[in-house]
């Protein structure tokens, strides 16, 4: 194992020894050559303390490395984030406007429309990629915030417990969006209810200004107490999209909001209806900043694809590939099954790992993927998990054949195997898998 | 019932001649041999007519000199009407000669019906300032423009390059005739200009001056028909090979298995909104009958699509594969295109003889 796969791992592992090692025990005796999604200023600092223990075997340097760190890291954060602050402190006094935006999934789609959806009236800075905790969003602030920012957008991740309220209080964001809350990162955080908990405390940093967050109406059981603004595509929700209709072309919708009697037919490029959903904040946030919807509206029409977020690739023969391979869930997956009929293929093949984090319930979990499989798929690629075999029994239960099924221990190589498979008008998901940590 | 005899012209003196060799015996291979007995009918790149079996074998055209092929037998098409063993032509031509009205003009002689357009329509949809001048006429929306010749250039530039500036830089000068880019180049500063005309100058005597449309795409729309029974195609977006990331790199990496799946050139149906879909479609089939057009065309624009307008860039009035991917697209398949291609050809015909060409009384007896 070569020392950048190595140093890749860690950083999907999120710095966690434990699971870095289990990784590495795992697949000590393959070739693998793994590039790091980011070269974050941890990881160089890690890549290059390393060298300086060239006499020790690499995961040894990486580890000393590692703990070598420790304190600096420390000290870099603490200077980071005073820095940040104060930066962050000047510009709001000329002006500047901080969105947040937290949830379980879609934040990073979210974001993206809002960036350019925006980008026509306002100077807008995005947190780049999936860039969403409090260093890396000081680190953003410090090196990318100009002067001539009008609004930030800022995604929270939560990675332990309080982060979310943490980096609140640290943006101190004017408005907020709460996006789906669902099965994801329940190992980190220690199960669904923390989950729940983590993204409840979002609401509640705005509790003295409901008016400025908007919560997706997936999240409206965990606030019945709380009068809320709610996007979705159900009649209840204040901001609501209607009538989706879904094909290769893209997606047409109506949009309906508060106070406006007419609904307004939409178009936008981006495949499926939770994609719709997912410009309604766009929407409100310009109703609450007073910028004209109709030029949101104009914007909409042009959205680019978001990176492995059901983005396509049109290959011949009227073959399709969306590729939403970043992460999934089994909350989200159903919204990518949607999109795969929606798409009237002539075959479905599917490309998974399952889903990461699942904790206790990762067999019930994947057992029950293998039978909703049987019926949206044509033939699956899977890539090669510990709950592989879950999926697979789910998938035979439920009248599934064992030669729909092949399993590769890559993405690439669970897909080399479907390739025989395609023909004309054929669609293929890659759901999930990105990650090679969890191969 | 007996087989249809019909001719399928393909290649010429154009700069798309090997593209012309593709669209016809892409039409051959399509074609119902139950209702049609096919002749191939080539026309190389010296301008020499030949038929011949091999000719139905795309391996003959990859090694055979096309300037001078042989194992082939010479074609002579007799001008005289009835004279030829063809009942119905498709012409795949692309390009000078073959698109631009001259061989549908040996047709017409000869009597044989083909898909058209009309040698009128051909001719005008092939000069790209005339073609801008009749949309200019009929209050089509298209690019700013402006338009000279060799003479004047040489003999009064100050006029022309207040004309160019007007329109604002970048600028596109385009040869005014030509089917393909071939010769048709961008500058972006007023000090390129001079040389830019210079060469391009060099592939035609009148030369087009476009301003460059921004925020847009370009879609394309198909037009199949004759007089009133006309429709119209799903539209697609071409995508240019620098656009996009290839198939290949991004699903064959690290030596997996090779699928020989490419990425496609083109999105059908393009990523616009089913009201701008429509729009187009309307407009697609309004250009058809302002220019005259039968048989299968395919018309491209630029569209704004946050705005909803649409530029007109040109009519096409052979194009490449027929466009028979985007009639695919729209529930007809090609050997289907065919058959009402074929019957266009006879209608047409037919319509024309209904037309009184001629009087009974010869008014030179009375000299």
């Amino acid at each position: 194992m070569n020392k950048t796969t190595s140093l890749t791992i860690l950083q999907q592992s999120e710095y966690d020894l434990t699971r870095w090692q289990a990784w590495l025990k795992a697949h000590q005796n393959e070739e693998l050559t793994l590039e790091p999604a980011d070269w974050t200023l941890k990881l160089k600092l890690i890549h290059f303390l390393s060298h300086c223990f060239f006499f020790l075997p690499v995961t040894t340097a990486i580890k000393v490395a590692f703990y070598l760190t420790q304190p600096a890291e420390f000290l870099i954060r603490q200077r980071a984030y005073a820095r940040a602050q104060k930066k962050l402190k000047t510009y709001r006094q000329n002006g500047l406007q901080v969105v947040a935006i937290a949830g379980s999934y879609a934040k990073t789609s979210t974001k993206q429309i809002l960036e350019h959806t925006l980008s026509g009236s306002q100077k807008i800075l995005v947190t780049p990629k999936s860039i969403n905790t409090m260093l890396g969003v000081a680190q953003v602030i410090e090196q990318e915030l100009k002067p001539d920012h009008t609004l930030f957008v800022v995604e929270f991740g939560e990675y332990h417990p309080g982060d979310i309220y943490r980096l609140a209080n640290f943006v101190q964001p004017d408005y907020g969006i709460l996006t789906p809350i669902g099965h994801q990162h329940l190992e980190i955080l220690g199960g669904f209810e923390q989950v729940v908990n983590e993204l409840r405390s979002f609401v509640t940093f705005f509790a003295s200004h409901l008016t400025r967050v908007l919560v997706h109406e997936g999240n409206r059981p965990y606030f019945s107490k709380l009068e809320l603004t709610y996007y979705g595509e159900k009649k209840e929700s204040q901001w609501q999209i209607t009538d989706p209709s879904v094909s290769r072309a893209g997606t047409e919708f109506s949009l309906v909001q508060p106070q406006v009697s007419e609904s307004k037919k939409l178009f936008s490029p981006l495949f499926g209806e939770h994609q719709a959903v997912n410009t309604l904040p766009s929407f409100w946030l310009a109703e609450k900043m007073s910028l004209p919807a109709a030029e949101v509206q104009k914007r909409v029409v042009t959205l680019p694809y978001i990176h492995r977020r059901h983005e396509p690739t049109f290959a011949q023969n009227d073959v399709l590939i969306l590729d939403n391979s970043y992460n999934t869930n089994a909350d989200s997956v159903q919204a990518s099954l949607k999109l795969l009929n929606q798409l009237k293929p002539t075959r479905r093949l599917i490309v998974t790992l399952g889903f990461t984090e699942t904790g206790v319930d990762e067999q019930k979990i994947h057992y029950a993927f293998g039978r909703t499989l049987v019926n949206q798929s044509e033939f699956v690629g899977m890539i090669k998990a510990p709950w592989t075999q879950s999926i697979i029994d789910g998938f035979l239960s439920a009248g599934g054949k064992r030669d729909q099924i092949v399993i590769g221990k890559t993405q690439e190589e669970a897909f080399a195997q479907l390739q025989g498979f395609i023909i004309p008008g054929t669609v293929i998901l890659f759901e999930g898998g990105y990650q090679e940590i969890y191969v | 019932m007996s087989k249809i005899r019909l001719a399928v012209l393909f290649g010429g003196i154009t700069v798309e001649h090997e593209v012309s060799v593709i669209t016809g015996l892409q039409l051959i291979k399509n074609a119902d041999l139950n209702r049609y007995d096919i002749t191939p009918l080539y026309v190389d790149k010296n301008g020499q007519w030949w038929t011949g079996a091999a000719l139905l074998d795309v391996d003959y055209f990859k090694t055979a000199d096309l300037f001078n092929p042989t194992g082939l037998t010479s074609f002579i098409l007799n001008p005289n009407k009835g004279q030829n063993q063809i009942d119905v032509a498709i012409l795949c031509f692309h390009g000078a000669y073959g698109e631009a009205g001259n061989v549908q003009g040996l047709l017409e002689l000869a009597g044989i019906p083909y898909q058209g357009p009309a040698v009128t329509s051909s001719a005008i949809s092939f000069d790209k300032i005339i073609t801008r001048q009749i949309l200019k006429a009929e209050g089509i929306n298209q690019a700013a423009y402006t338009w000279f010749t060799e003479h004047e250039w040489q003999s009064t530039p100050a006029p022309i390059l207040e004309k160019i500036a007007e329109l604002g830089l970048p600028v596109f000068i385009k040869p005014a005739n030509g089917g393909s880019t071939v010769g048709i180049e961008k500058i972006k500063t007023a000090a390129e200009l001079p040389a830019t005309i210079e060469r391009v100058l060099a592939y035609d005597q009148r030369i087009l001056v476009e301003a460059e449309i921004t925020n847009c795409i370009e879609v394309n729309v198909s037009v199949l028909g004759w007089a009133g029974n006309i429709s119209a195609s799903v539209p697609e977006q071409p995508i240019k090979a620098d656009e996009f990331l290839s198939y290949a790199d991004k699903y064959e990496r690290g030596g997996s298995k090779k699928t020989g799946m490419a990425s496609a050139s083109r999105r059908i149906p393009a990523p616009i909104s089913s009201s701008l879909t429509t729009k187009l479609q309307d407009l697609a089939k309004k250009l058809f009958h302002i220019f005259d057009t039968s048989g299968v065309i395919r018309i491209d624009f630029f569209v704004d699509p946050s705005e909803e307008t649409i530029y007109v860039i040109e009519p096409n009035t052979i194009p490449g594969s027929m466009s028979f991917y985007l009639w695919e697209a729209t529930g007809l398949k090609y050997s289907e295109l065919i058959d009402r291609l074929v019957a266009i050809a006879q209608q047409r015909l037919a319509d024309k003889e209904k037309l009184t060409t001629s009087f009974e009384s010869n008014i030179l007896k009375n000299q």
